[in-house]
């Protein structure tokens, strides 16, 4: 009896003991779960800014070449094209795009020309003042150059003449000479090569007098026009 | 405290919300003005070019076709702002004349960029008997294996996925060892005062085959003005573009092969001493 009653007050001790050490257990766990907590937030905004902080480097300093590669893409061209010199200049083009030159862009005399293409007010730069240099560029005798370019003694075609006056740069060719009018009896054989079909090319021996018969009433085309000189066709 | 396993690789298992959170957040909130990707810009750059995949850029010069007027070298200058001394260019041509002896003379005064005199300036060559002359344009060979991406000390330069080398002018330090790497001389350094495009003097220049046009769709400045179509630009993933067809039709071949840079420039027309 007296042995069940210690036994149960032990008992009771033993309950009492281990809510006690229960109570400190969870308390500690508590406080223990709260530090984790804690541990996790800190954690995660040191993350967070050590994050932003390398980011932030590394878009400053790292190696961007897709963000490089943009830049270079964005610069603003110089030159335009040919297609869009077409959007104005349609008579030029469809003459030009027919002709021998047609493989020359239009930008290849002319200039860049993207910014006249954005705003007309932008004055082209004037490709006719420049003409015999143009025309020189390409086909001044030049050795390398292919014998198929056509390369006159530039000093012997019609000597300081501009190439402008009989050649028409955009289709390539001279001038078509008229059907002739009049006889050619006391005049020197220009029909020779100046037949209907078109100018053969100037031999190196022609006579500048024997063109000086023909000019002195024929004014050419675009002299005419610079001069206002009247034009017998 | 005493820090027991478990609750050690309990807090070693809470970093990873706390990554995953900061990671999220840092994507929400642009606290380090982080630089914000711009999606679509790449598909509108295609878009662009009209191709939905990404091109295969490849150049070829015709040297039977090249006539020696400079256009392009002048016009590459103006294009891209490179300044007009001899010393600096992106591309020029050169003039090779082989003597009946079998002597071959190289002359290119200024580039080309004036065009040529009518006989060789080179050394020696006045008075020869010419057996063959031919003009070669030259540029960026953008290789597949450039060696001015290797030697880099800054990995300033790099490839574009359409095969282009280009140079980053922020990271560049004008060391100059890509100038002297490239095999093919196609590297300057700005010098100071010059207007480039994106005004950087002291870094290292080179032909992009003009980016900001072909990526427009355009041709590069050089290809534009050619009057003679010595220089031709295009892709090689569209069997129909001009450079397929000139590779198709003509038997090419690249400078120094040996080196193994992989050159996209295919030439027509030289013979094999000359490559």
């Amino acid at each position: 009896m007296s042995v069940g009653k210690r036994s149960l007050g032990s008992l009771r001790g033993v309950v009492r003991r281990v809510r006690r050490v229960r109570r400190v257990e969870l308390r500690r766990l508590a406080a223990g779960t709260a530090k984790a907590f804690a541990l996790v937030a800190i954690l995660a905004v040191a993350l967070f800014l050590i994050t932003g902080a390398v980011s932030s480097l590394y878009s400053q300093y790292g190696q961007h070449p897709e963000k490089n590669a943009r830049t270079w893409a964005a610069l603003a061209p110089v030159f335009a094209d040919s297609a869009t010199c077409r959007q104005c200049h349609e008579p030029e083009y469809s003459r030009w795009t027919r002709s021998e030159h047609g493989a020359v862009a239009c930008e290849s005399c002319h200039g860049p020309l993207s910014a006249h293409s954005l705003d007309q007010s932008v004055v082209a730069g004037e490709a006719a003042a420049r003409s015999n240099e143009i025309c020189a560029a390409c086909h001044a005798k030049v050795v390398g150059r292919p014998e198929r370019i056509p390369q006159p003694d530039l000093t012997a075609h019609y000597g300081s003449r501009a190439c402008l006056q009989c050649h028409d740069a955009h289709s390539a060719v001279a001038v078509r000479p008229p059907v002739l009018s009049h006889p050619l009896a006391d005049l020197p054989a220009c029909a020779i090569c100046h037949g209907a079909e078109g100018m053969k090319p100037m031999p190196a021996d022609h006579q500048r007098s024997i063109d000086d018969a023909c000019l002195a009433c024929h004014v050419p085309v675009s002299s005419a026009a610079e001069t206002g000189e009247e034009r017998v066709p | 405290v005493s820090l027991t396993r478990r609750r050690l690789l309990t807090s070693c298992l809470a970093i990873v919300p706390g990554l995953v959170g900061a990671q999220l957040l840092s994507r929400w909130i642009p606290l380090f003005g982080e630089e914000q990707a711009t999606p679509g810009s790449e598909v509108a750059l295609a878009a662009a070019r009209g191709a939905s995949t990404t091109p295969d850029w490849a150049f070829a010069c015709d040297t039977t076709k090249c006539i020696g007027c400079g256009l392009c070298v002048l016009a590459c200058k103006e294009e891209n702002h490179v300044p007009l001394d001899t010393e600096y260019r992106r591309t020029w041509v050169e003039r090779h004349v082989v003597a009946a002896d079998g002597a071959v003379y190289v002359d290119s005064p200024d580039g080309g960029m004036h065009g040529f005199p009518p006989d060789s300036t080179a050394p020696g060559a006045a008075g020869q008997a010419v057996r063959q002359a031919f003009f070669m344009p030259r540029l960026c060979m953008q290789c597949d294996n450039p060696p001015c991406v290797s030697i880099c000390p800054v990995s300033a330069t790099y490839r574009t996925e359409e095969g282009v080398v280009l140079v980053d002018e922020e990271r560049c330090i004008g060391c100059g060892y890509c100038v002297v790497a490239c095999p093919y001389g196609a590297r300057y350094i700005v010098p100071s005062g010059a207007e480039t495009p994106k005004g950087t003097a002291g870094v290292a220049d080179k032909c992009t085959w003009c980016y900001h046009r072909t990526t427009r769709g355009q041709l590069p400045a050089c290809v534009e003005v050619c009057p003679a179509g010595a220089r031709v630009f295009g892709d090689l993933s569209d069997p129909d573009s001009p450079v397929s067809t000139v590779l198709h039709d003509q038997r090419t071949q690249v400078l120094r092969p040996e080196l193994g840079t992989k050159p996209r420039v295919y030439y027509v027309g030289l013979e094999a001493e000359e490559a």
